[in-house]
């Protein structure tokens, strides 16, 4: 909780980006991009070295930057699937498992497949993945891979529409697609957001988040939030122009709440990529220039509407009960340590872990 | 003879900026606010330094040999060197008033085009 507001981080993930895990040129570049990202677009107190972040980061080193290092409550993780960039896809199933049972009142479990690769093995992995952690809130996919350079289409029939539908089959209240922001050298038209209104349309039932909202095609995006009840704005890494462009976020906002309202946009970062607690600190300060306000045509944000964004808008998509989600996380460990500790510097576990064995978290 | 500014403005004028193709609001690197500086040096090569839109821009090269290719067409120019500016981050605010003026144009037609009112899941 910052300001008593109740704070879902909507994207996070214990990446590894270790150099025996990088598969060819296309994940160095990405690599690259992340570490340039993190490393300019943090403020300098909540940053890792670059031996730190190119490293294997751990579930443990995660939670302790949400949940005691930074004002988070709950977070969804994902397993991410850029198997063409890396060897396990960049954040390992594995460790969205031993999140989502670790850590089981904390962490909400996206699973994810490579439409890629195939209906078939997108749907049997589906199934096992779900037999695995049936918890499972979400899927998360990717639009493209490299080497060859492919991609798929949401609104695709043939290939997207059934895997949607054994998604609702399995519970999952929520599909969160990679938009706006292109991984490298690659064709963006698989980065534009199109192919999300045919399958909203398509799939009421569930919802859609565009993830990296704003970060190009904004105006599509708040179009798509104004147009369908079901896709949501979610902030990965735009969240992070507040510290870097405030009037950049702030243009982008203004036009998400123009459109989409105060109901439609989801906070999240990405972390540990970067440190919550700065962006926290900062939004809760944060307001609509009169420029803005009279410029765009909206209203002030409301102490309601940070609430809503900070994580009452993804409670709802999940049909989470959010006092009944504080009364469990009330008196775990992480509470604990906030409750009689200083609050450590940003990174501090993660830095501390990596330390213990540089040689093995960076092969 | 040396390459007049205004000459060199005036092949800038004529890079085109692939993003505003592709949006439908067709303009130069000029107006969309790409250009953060040139200059002549010394031996006559003129160097011209360009930012993208965003970080993740992939079409920077491209953008540069366009700039080069053009602005070597100016009588009196030597050489030509592009250097990227990594820090700036663009706004439109960059963007000359003509450039801003077709992206709002360009805006409003499209919303002419699909007519969708603010908020409008709230009705459905």
């Amino acid at each position: 909780m910052i300001d008593d507001y109740f704070v879902i981080n909507a994207v996070s993930h214990a990446y590894n980006l270790e150099p025996a895990n990088i598969r060819n040129k296309p994940g160095q570049l990405l690599c690259d991009m992340l570490w340039g990202l993190h490393n300019t677009w943090s403020p300098p107190h909540a940053r890792m070295t670059l031996e730190e972040f190119t490293s294997d980061w751990t579930v443990d080193a995660l939670a302790q930057a949400l949940f005691v290092e930074a004002d988070v409550d709950v977070a969804a993780t994902h397993t991410l699937r850029l198997d063409s960039y890396f060897g396990d896809g960049l954040a390992a199933r594995e460790k969205t498992v031993e999140a989502a049972t670790k850590y089981g009142f904390r962490f909400l479990a996206y699973v994810g497949v490579d439409p890629t690769a195939g209906l078939e093995t997108c749907l049997r992995e589906l199934d096992e993945q779900m037999a695995e952690l049936p918890q499972a809130v979400g899927l998360k996919m990717y639009p493209a891979q490299v080497e060859p350079d492919r991609s798929w289409r949401l609104d695709d029939p043939d290939l997207a529409f059934p895997i949607i539908e054994r998604a609702i089959e399995h519970g999952l209240k929520t599909v969160a697609i990679h938009k706006a922001a292109p991984l490298g050298p690659v064709p963006m038209n698989p980065y534009k957001i199109d192919d999300v209104d045919g399958a909203a349309g398509r799939f009421p039932e569930v919802s859609f988040e565009i993830i990296h909202a704003g970060l190009a095609f904004t105006r599509e995006t708040s179009l798509a939030l104004g147009r369908y009840p079901n896709v949501y704005a979610n902030l990965e890494v735009t969240s992070l122009l507040l510290l870097k462009a405030p009037k950049m976020f702030e243009e982008i906002m203004a036009d998400f709440l123009l459109w989409g309202g105060p109901d439609k946009i989801i906070f999240s970062d990405g972390a540990m990529f970067a440190h919550t607690q700065p962006f926290l600190e900062a939004f809760t300060e944060f307001q609509f220039s009169e420029q803005t306000l009279n410029g765009v045509g909206i209203e002030p944000l409301t102490r309601e509407d940070k609430a809503k964004i900070l994580g009452l808008n993804y409670a709802r998509v999940l049909d989470l009960d959010v006092e009944a989600m504080k009364a469990k996380i009330a008196d775990d460990q992480f509470s604990l340590a906030r409750r009689t500790d200083p609050r450590p510097e940003p990174y501090a576990a993660w830095k501390a872990e990596f330390a213990s064995d540089p040689a093995g978290y960076r092969r | 003879m040396s390459a007049t500014p205004a000459a060199i403005e005036a092949a800038l004028g004529k890079v085109d900026d692939p993003c505003s193709i592709a949006a439908r609001a067709p303009m130069s690197v000029r107006d969309m606010g790409l250009v953060r500086d040139w200059h002549v040096e010394g031996d006559g090569t003129v160097v011209v330094t360009v930012s993208p839109t965003a970080p993740s821009c992939i079409l920077m090269s491209s953008i540069a040999d366009g700039i080069e290719a053009r602005v070597a067409e100016v009588d009196g120019v030597e050489n030509v060197r592009v250097e990227i500016d990594t820090v700036t981050m663009w706004t439109p605010e960059l963007m000359t008033d003509a450039g801003r003026r077709t992206l709002d144009d360009r805006r409003a037609a499209s919303l002419l085009e699909v007519p969708v009112r603010p908020r409008e899941w709230e009705r459905r």
